[in-house]
């Protein structure tokens, strides 16, 4: 092996790090960063979970407010009977949802450009 | 008339077959790592030993109907433009590098197994269109660099045991 040969390794393996990296980062930026709010199947609105606010949903079926703060997406009112929108939490991950049954109400996180697996 | 040198071609039949018979061989042979699409890439061993031994041409050519031939018997099509991808950059790179004749023989191996990694890499990267997948260069290219070396090894013990003038002499 010569001299040129470990440069070689070492630029190459350094530039690989570098991909692999930014791939790395930029996943983690990028991923499951759309909140959809949907009402009877028809998406109303979406929004970055990136952007911490409040959206008030108010329609024939009742009122809810979702919020969105810190990356998380949390159903914070809602005037139906069982509340178990509110009791379903918080949510951040692509594929994630939380269901207001009674409002016809659903809000879920897109997911970003997961891979669960490869199949070779 | 163009004269055939029967000696080469046979030497180059030969190496097709020897080439077709390590990726026989490989694809046999489990490897341990949690990375999709690991193999020890064994038939660049004669790739290289061709392009040591033969005009470039020549070389490509085996290394080609070997990945042909193997794609068509043991693999599907998607195995297949895997492989060829695989193939087409890292001859490239190989061929580059040691015309530059600056690089000994392990160094050329490792820098074809890396680069026949990224090509792969670049190929699943098309055909699943997801960007994630590119995550896995930089461990790719750790394997690549092993195997590459190993390979290359192999290589230059093979290649200073041959006797370089009675493979390729004319007659």
């Amino acid at each position: 092996m010569k001299k040129n040969d470990y440069i070689l390794i070492g630029i190459l393996l350094i530039l690989s790090l570098a991909v692999s990296l930014s791939v790395f980062l930029k996943g983690h930026a990028s991923e499951a960063s759309v909140v959809v709010i949907a009402v009877d199947g028809n998406a109303v609105g979406t929004y970055s979970l990136r952007e911490d606010r409040e959206i008030p949903i108010d329609n024939e079926y009742g009122h809810n407010l979702i919020v969105i703060s810190d990356g998380k997406v949390f159903i914070g009112e809602s005037d139906c009977d069982g509340r178990d929108c509110i009791a379903m939490g918080r949510i951040s991950k692509g594929g994630d949802r939380i269901v207001c049954l009674p409002h016809r109400l659903e809000v879920y996180i897109k997911g970003g450009d997961g891979v669960d697996t490869v199949a070779y | 008339m163009k004269r055939v040198n029967v000696k080469r071609l046979c030497v180059m039949g030969v190496l097709i077959a020897a080439a077709m018979l390590f990726s026989y061989v490989e694809s046999l042979v489990p490897v341990f790592l949690p990375i999709p699409g690991v193999r020890l890439g064994l038939a660049n061993i004669v790739v290289l030993l061709a392009l040591l031994m033969f005009k470039p041409g020549e070389a490509f050519l085996i290394g080609f109907i070997r990945v042909l031939l193997s794609g068509i018997l043991f693999g599907n099509p998607f195995s297949l433009a895997m492989s060829c991808s695989g193939f087409l950059l890292s001859f490239l790179v190989m061929y580059i590098f040691k015309r530059s004749d600056k690089f000994s023989i392990p160094g050329i191996s490792i820098a074809g197994g890396m680069f026949h990694n990224v090509a792969q890499l670049l190929c699943a990267r098309i055909i699943l269109s997801s960007y994630g997948i590119m995550i896995y260069m930089f461990p790719l290219c750790v394997v690549g660099c092993i195997t590459g070396c190993i390979n290359g090894f192999i290589c230059k013990m093979i290649f200073e045991r041959t006797d370089k003038h009675d493979w390729i002499s004319e007659g």
